[in-house]
């Protein structure tokens, strides 16, 4: 199978005035096409931040410092989206990859209706599909519309300038047309046929009474249904690569479930990639086909799902195990605090609170090793340098 | 003892606010914008507790400028009188210098007593609500219905031309500002779990108001009020241009330049004649304004808890 | 839809605030003796004090107060607010007509420059947050909150009117002031530049333009500020919010994400404060009239000041008053407009 997306050696912090948050300090991590990967840890431990690394969308304070985010696109080319331009990122963003963020009230803009915004995305990259499908149109009016004059000419104006988009003829002149509001409202046929794929799909995504619901704005939707907006927004041009962040999280406990449903009916259904990213280790079981764990800015275990749970090597991911509760054994808690990003413990960020630290885990820092065929674990333990 | 636990409590639901303090201070610190404000505050404080010294007072109240003699036409600057003379021949220089006392007095007062209306009103208001809170609101609404300098300016006409109807003018147009956001923060802090278990502990409501609210309440409130002393500066100065300032000898920027404003358009031939009547006293109006809202824009920012933390 | 409703119930709720902006000038009214109040209604200075008596009676000015208010009102909307003996003892209601013309001029010219001005400097000071270009907007902005409106007046008028010798200060060149009042030249609007036009004679509307420049930019100056300021920090807010990253993350280009998502909901704190604009505006209006000899209700209003006609400045300010409140309804309906949630409420 071949990796979809490959984090190398990602290193983001952020400069606030407190300090230096050394929020992701090398992270390795790569996604195969097909699967699921599930990114778990506790809050704070930089899964948002790895989830935005690949799109290049650390907001600032926040800058990225090193690495790199291989990523193979549709036509099967292998680009590194950190060192891509602005033009050509926004290509790639909401078209290959896209993302679902926890909040879906927070994510949706208050002042635009929900068709508004699904279908800018179509606007967005999907210009000369619903060109050619206008100008079909046109034609189509063209035909009826004999003898009408004024019609027939505005008719052929329209044509005119839309032909001139696809063309890629005179951008100025278009810019300069789409400064001016009469004129502007030619873009009304290319809005009108977008918002029609917009409601398509949010039919698509089991949204009742879609043509309602787009005319809505986000405010007079529940959670559930903002966040099937949301989804809308990610899938609408079949991205290579969904980055689900927390999709459940904020929304009631029946919903949820609803959600995580829908998620995996697309993901088969668009046949896309996924990385989840989630702090609850039932939905990763329920959703995922491997799991990468994270602490504090570090990805300290991958591997697969079963084996994850079945046979967890690193301390860490032990004492995450051990924190379920479960019916008839002990509840356990890991000791110590989540360590402060400002000025993390050396060598190993897990070493004070770890119970199996030996000397060696406060000064060096464990490389993400392949321990076993498809289990990687970043841990002295298994490094062999101590036994 | 019970209490002693409740103090802690109370001092734990307090102690977020005087880390925000602490880090306030230190903001305001290091920024340049706010530094450079503090320092023209200063250089004017150093003015107006220096005025006896820099220009020693002739008449018995030394807010009342000297006059070299009664002609109408304002003399350019010379060694005498280092900043020119006004239209009856008051001393530019005198009157900039006893001016920033005037400037300081009426910035003070009016914030104050001001503050001390809101203060008063706004927390009863807040606090009690109902029939009281409802009457008090509608009483803000209609004054904030009048643009302040209009309202103001109505009030001198009626109460008479004096800094007194000035002061107590500027007074009535503020007083609605500061008792709606001290109400608004009583409101807030209201609800708080501090104030149910001082209620359920059977405190006063004075107690409650004076020891529980308002020491919470007020911190926002007392920046922002400190800080419109430029703006209550600046109104008042376009009072006393208007002609509605506390009269013609009287040691004031506004009054000042409203004193030559009929030669303020130089002559015939040299149109810049009379430059020294505005320019000068104008420059120290604009500064001490400056100073305040370099101060208020610095403290905004920092206080503005969304736009905070970079 | 919801939308009506809030309209309706806003413009109800109009109604007290118009009896409470009255009720207020009346008020200042009582500050006076019934025979001050009463010589507000008569031309000149009576030489017999029988007059004035037959005013108080005539006008019920020492009637009980609600009795007194019930005649004042009748005869305010009737259009009577007494004789404007600092205009030349016309009544204070023409004075006013005659004045609105020319600062609706002033502040029609002054409001795109301010709100076009305000918003595009406080999106370009967001955007490039504590970059030079910031600091610059951020320092200027607030140099023009702190000019006194009369000092940047006077500083425009010494350089463009006494120095450089640009035009004189007044409404109109001494030469298209003897044409517009000529009798062949018909004052349609009253609008000097409007009116230009609608005569055929070009130049007079841009000699009008001409004198109207400077009042504008000092109008500029003083209120730009304000939007600069409000229209910066929504800005930050707007941009460190969620929905901007998914925009960003749909690949919208940072153009569309500023220029469509953030300034959109960025600009309702701007419509909020731009009832305060007003105020700043209708008091900006009255100082720089005067300085720079533009004869509007603002030139008109400091006169009256400085002579202590009490009907003209109180009949000024019940008229600000009531233009600011029908300002401050139209805000709201503004807003009610950009933000659908403001509507349910």
């Amino acid at each position: 199978m071949s990796q979809i997306v490959r984090l190398k050696d990602i290193v983001v912090r952020f400069y606030t005035y407190e300090g230096v948050v050394k929020a992701l300090e090398k992270v390795n991590l790569f996604v195969k096409k097909g699967e699921t990967l599930g990114l778990v840890g506790e809050t704070g431990c930089g899964k948002t931040m790895t989830g935005l690394s690949i799109f290049n969308l650390i907001p600032s304070p926040g800058r990225i410092e090193g690495g790199e985010v291989l990523f193979r696109t549709k036509e099967g080319r292998i680009k590194n989206l950190l060192s891509l331009d602005e033009a050509g990122l926004q290509r790639i963003r909401g078209a290959e990859i896209s993302m679902i963020f926890q909040e879906p009230s927070a994510s949706l803009n208050p002042v635009y209706t929900i068709g508004d915004q699904v279908s800018e995305v179509f606007l967005t990259h999907r210009e000369k599909a619903l060109l050619k499908n206008t100008i079909k149109k046109i034609d189509e009016e063209l035909q009826e519309s004999k003898g009408e004059l004024l019609k027939r000419f505005i008719l052929r104006f329209e044509k005119n300038i839309y032909e001139r988009i696809m063309r890629n003829k005179d951008p100025l002149l278009i810019r300069i047309l789409n400064k001016i509001p009469l004129i502007r409202r030619y873009r009304r046929r290319l809005e009108a046929e977008a918002k029609k794929q917009a409601i398509s799909l949010l039919r698509d995504l089991g949204i009742p009474d879609p043509e309602r619901v787009a005319d809505m704005y986000p405010y007079e939707l529940s959670g559930g249904m903002q966040q099937r907006a949301v989804i809308a927004m990610a899938l609408a041009c079949n991205p290579v690569l969904l980055v689900a962040d927390e999709p459940t999280t904020s929304l009631d406990v029946t919903i949820q479930a609803r959600i995580l449903e829908l998620i995996r009916e697309l993901k088969r259904r668009f046949d896309t990639t996924v990385l989840f990213i989630t702090h609850d280790l039932g939905v990763i079981a329920e959703m995922c086909d491997r799991v990468a764990v994270m602490y504090a800015g570090n990805v300290v275990e991958i591997a697969d799902v079963k084996e994850i749970f079945r046979n967890p090597l690193h301390p860490y991911t032990k004492a995450l195990m051990e924190s379920i509760p479960q019916p008839g054994k002990e509840y356990k808690t890991i000791r110590g605090v989540v360590p402060n990003l400002i000025n993390p413990p050396s060598g190993c960020r897990f070493h004070p609170r770890c119970p199996q630290a030996v000397e060696i885990c406060a000064e060096k820092r464990p490389e993400l090793l392949e321990i076993r065929k498809d289990h990687f674990v970043a841990c002295h333990l298994y490094d062999g340098e101590e036994r | 003892m019970k209490s002693n636990s409740r103090w802690s409590e109370l001092k734990k639901s307090m102690s977020p606010t005087i880390a925000e303090l602490k880090f306030t201070v230190k903001r305001i610190r290091e920024s340049p914008l706010s530094i450079m404000g503090m320092a023209i505050i200063m250089f004017f404080a150093a003015i107006a507790i220096l005025a006896p010294i820099l220009a020693p007072p002739v008449n018995e109240n030394p807010y009342i400028m000297p006059h070299d003699g009664w002609k109408r036409v304002p003399k350019p600057p010379s060694p005498k009188h280092i900043f020119g003379t006004t239209s009856g021949q008051y001393d530019v220089f005198y009157g900039c210098i006893w001016g920033t006392r005037t400037a300081f007095y009426v910035g003070f007062e009016v914030v104050g007593i001001s503050l001390l209306i809101g203060i008063v009103i706004g927390s009863l208001s807040g606090y009690y609500g109902g029939i009281v809170d409802e009457i008090m609101m509608r009483f803000t609404d209609i004054i904030y219905a009048f643009p302040g300098l209009i309202l103001a300016m109505a009030l001198v006409v009626a109460f008479g031309r004096s800094l007194e109807s000035v002061l107590l003018a500027l007074v009535l147009v503020s007083w609605p500002t500061y008792t709606r956001v001290i109400r608004g923060e009583v409101l807030k802090v209201k609800q708080t779990d501090y104030v149910e278990v001082a209620k359920a502990i059977g405190c006063s409501d004075f107690r409650i108001i004076t020891r529980h609210i308002l020491p919470n309440a007020i911190y926002p409130v007392l920046i922002m009020a400190s800080l419109n002393i430029g703006s209550v500066v600046l109104t008042a100065a376009a009072l006393s241009f208007l002609g509605l300032g506390a009269g013609e000898s009287f040691a004031d920027w506004g009054q000042l330049i409203s004193n030559s404003r009929d030669y303020i358009m130089g002559t015939a031939a040299n149109p810049l004649a009379y430059w020294h009547t505005w320019l000068i006293p104008g420059l120290f109006i604009f500064m001490f304004v400056l100073g305040w809202n370099l101060l208020g824009d610095a403290f905004r920012d920092i206080l503005d808890p969304t736009i905070r933390r970079r | 839809m919801g939308m009506k409703a809030y309209i309706v119930r806003r413009v109800l709720l109009f109604i007290p605030t118009l009896l409470g902006v009255t009720l207020l000038i009346f008020a200042i009214l009582q500050f006076f003796t019934p025979e001050e109040r009463a010589s507000a209604y008569i031309r000149g200075t009576p030489k017999n004090p029988d007059v004035i008596y037959r005013v108080i009676e005539k006008y019920h000015l020492d009637a009980p107060l609600h009795i007194q208010y019930y005649f004042w009102i009748t005869r305010v909307l009737s259009g009577d607010l007494g004789i404007a003996k600092s205009a030349g003892n016309i009544p204070v209601s023409v004075a006013l007509l005659k004045g609105i013309p020319a600062t609706f001029e002033l502040v029609i010219f002054s409001i795109p420059s301010i709100i076009f001005l305000g918003i595009y400097l406080g999106i370009k000071s967001a955007v490039n947050r504590d970059k030079a270009s910031d600091h610059i907007i951020r320092i200027f902005s607030i140099i023009g909150w702190s000019l006194p409106t009369f000092w940047s007046a006077l500083i425009l008028i010494s350089i463009f009117y006494g120095g450089l010798g640009w035009v004189s200060a007044g409404r109109l060149s001494n030469e298209a002031y003897g044409v517009v009042t000529s009798p062949n030249f018909i004052r349609y609007t009253r609008i000097n530049t409007i009116d230009g036009i609608l005569n055929g004679q070009l130049w007079i509307t841009i000699d009008a333009l001409k004198h109207i420049v400077l009042p504008v930019i000092n109008l500029t100056i003083i209120s730009v500020a304000l939007i600069v300021r409000v229209m910066r920090s929504s800005m930050l807010e707007e941009l460190s919010k969620g929905y901007i990253l998914t925009a960003k993350a749909k690949g919208l280009s940072n153009d569309v994400v500023i220029n469509k998502h953030a300034k959109r909901n960025a600009l309702i704190p701007v419509v909020t404060i731009s009832g305060v604009l007003t105020a700043g505006l209708l008091t900006g209006v009255v100082i720089t009239e005067t300085v720079f000899n533009y004869k509007g209700i603002g030139y008109f209003a400091a006169h009256a000041a400085l002579q202590m006609d009490i009907p003209s400045v109180l009949g000024f300010a019940l008229f600000v008053g009531l233009v600011y409140s029908v300002a401050n309804l139209i805000v709201d309906i503004t807003y009610a407009y950009i933000d659908p949630r403001i509507r349910v409420e």
